[in-house]
């Protein structure tokens, strides 16, 4: 569902579970300076806090996902203050991130880089791969390893305003399917050696991905408040949902 | 702006083209308001002698003679110095030094603002100049200062990174656990230790998994060491210039990591 300049879908998106955003649409991703120690430290920019309060990072509730995915909202479906409130309301909600969706796509793990590594990773998961259908453990690990990010419409529990507007990340950190695909078949240092082959890589999406940050708008809490009273009562989902 | 009324403004200072958030606490900002001083005033003062007397003069005459006085503390007497230097580095030599000699982490604590600002400056901009043949105060006396400064910042950056520790082990969702906190303690010592002129920090964070993570980034060249309960400290290099990338898991400090953090500090000032 790409649209051009002229599409049908550029001022109204209309979001479909698990299908990808148009290319040319804004996402954002809230996120929370309470997390972050030293933020006005001299010469820090914006992607060094979203590395280190971890907002590139998968939430518990993201990872547990179908598929697994970095909760994000479509700035032309859902607003600042309607995102905050869908994610409770909380004060320590106070930043957000934006990224548009074709810079997403565009990043890639080295594979000059990675080439190497990654193939020793996929052929010793193979090898240990006795007991599993071959071909849909291979393609999942493909998928795993070498499909770029992308972005995706995906439902969300949370109910009010905006809702709709609820999106992701795929294919950033897929750690625990990786060691569910290891489990107890590999001798414990080549296990680690190859999880330590994964994270990097995975590092280098999450630092490509904050690099494509493209800015940072802190989030009032009184602002998302006065949005509160505007559209009456919203239902806030559980705790579960995700940034 | 006088500051003390509405909660303190965010300031910051410029030296060397890079800009420096200086962040007051309330406590602070009342005092400083209360002497009459300005906040801005303070920066003002500064950067306009960082940048040489503001006014752009010839070369002949930005090098002055002045006097720089070490010492003065009644254990310490007072050594004197003849100094041919420019204006703006003969005025840190002046106030600087005098207002930041003898520091301990006590008088660096956050309630003196003005002698904190100067020996980061001192360390900044000050440090190469000392070992220049133009400056040429005695040796022994110039690495007594840098250490005194060094040995009382890293304590005082210290106590404000505990306070930053406590606050996200106390955290209501996703807080860190006290084990990692503790590793982050132990790594962010072993990684000041490393970094040149001993001010050169890393920016943490803790994730919403509860897991520290320790940033040093610079032009391209990245560093990250991420702390989790019950794994290895994952280490991650990326220096885009150099095409170069490197990854470890290890509790310990990487050799690697030591040398990536000079050049991030040396890249951080360029």
């Amino acid at each position: 569902m790409k649209t051009t300049a002229q599409g049908p879908f550029r001022d109204a998106p209309i979001p479909f579970h698990d299908t990808p955003l148009p290319d040319d649409l804004t996402v954002f991703r809230v996120g929370s300076s309470v997390r972050i120690d030293k933020e006005t430290r001299p010469g820090q920019e914006t992607h060094i806090a979203l590395i280190a309060g971890g907002v590139v990072q998968m939430t518990t509730a993201d990872e547990k996902g179908r598929p697994p995915h970095l909760s994000m909202w479509c700035r032309q479906l859902t607003t600042p203050e309607q995102a905050w409130l869908l994610l409770g309301g909380r004060v320590t909600n106070d930043c957000l991130y934006e990224f548009v969706v074709d810079d997403v796509r565009a990043i890639r793990i080295d594979p000059n880089k990675w080439a190497n590594d990654l193939k020793k990773f996929v052929d010793l998961a193979m090898a240990s791969a006795n007991d599993e259908d071959r071909s849909n453990f291979h393609a999942r690990l493909m998928k795993a390893v070498y499909e770029p990010m992308d972005v995706r419409w995906f439902d969300t529990d949370a109910k009010g305003p905006g809702a709709e507007g609820h999106a992701g990340v795929t294919n950033l950190d897929m750690e625990r399917d990786i060691e569910g695909v290891f489990g107890d078949r590999l001798p414990e240092k080549k296990a680690s050696e190859l999880k330590g082959i994964w994270t990097a890589s995975r590092k280098q999406l999450r630092l490509g991905l904050a690099r494509a940050a493209s800015g940072r708008i802190t989030l009032s809490a009184p602002q998302a408040q006065s949005a509160h009273e505007a559209e009456g009562e919203v239902n806030v989902g559980s705790s579960s949902v995700a940034h | 702006m006088v500051i003390g009324q509405g909660g303190p403004p965010p300031i910051s200072v410029i030296v060397g083209g890079k800009r420096y958030p200086v962040r007051l606490s309330a406590k602070l900002a009342q005092s400083i308001a209360s002497s009459g001083l300005t906040v801005e005033n303070i920066a003002a003062r500064i950067q306009e002698h960082v940048a040489g007397g503001g006014t752009p003069r010839p070369q002949k005459s930005t090098h002055r003679t002045g006097i720089v006085r070490f010492g003065g503390h009644r254990s310490r007497p007072k050594q004197s110095v003849t100094v041919d230097a420019p204006s703006g580095e003969r005025f840190f030599a002046r106030y600087t030094i005098s207002l930041v000699s003898l520091p301990s982490h006590k008088s660096l604590q956050p309630g003196t603002l003005e002698r904190r600002l100067k020996a980061r400056v001192f360390i900044l901009e000050l440090s190469p100049t000392f070992s220049g043949e133009k400056l040429a105060p005695p040796a022994s006396v110039v690495e007594q200062y840098r250490a005194n400064v060094f040995k009382a910042l890293r304590k005082s950056e210290e106590a404000e990174h505990r306070t930053y520790l406590d606050r996200v082990t106390a955290l209501g969702e996703s807080p860190v656990p006290d084990a990692v906190a503790l590793r982050g303690l132990d790594l962010w010592r072993s990684c000041v230790s490393r970094s040149p002129k001993g001010i050169f920090l890393p920016v943490a964070g803790a994730t919403d998994s509860g897991h520290l993570i320790y940033t040093w980034d610079a032009k391209g060249i990245h560093l990250e060491a991420e702390l989790a309960d019950g794994r290895l400290t994952e280490w991650y290099y990326q220096n885009d210039k150099k095409n170069d990338i490197w990854y470890e898991n290890t509790d310990e400090v990487p050799v690697l990591a030591g040398a990536a953090i000079r050049e991030i500090a040396e890249a951080s000032t360029r």
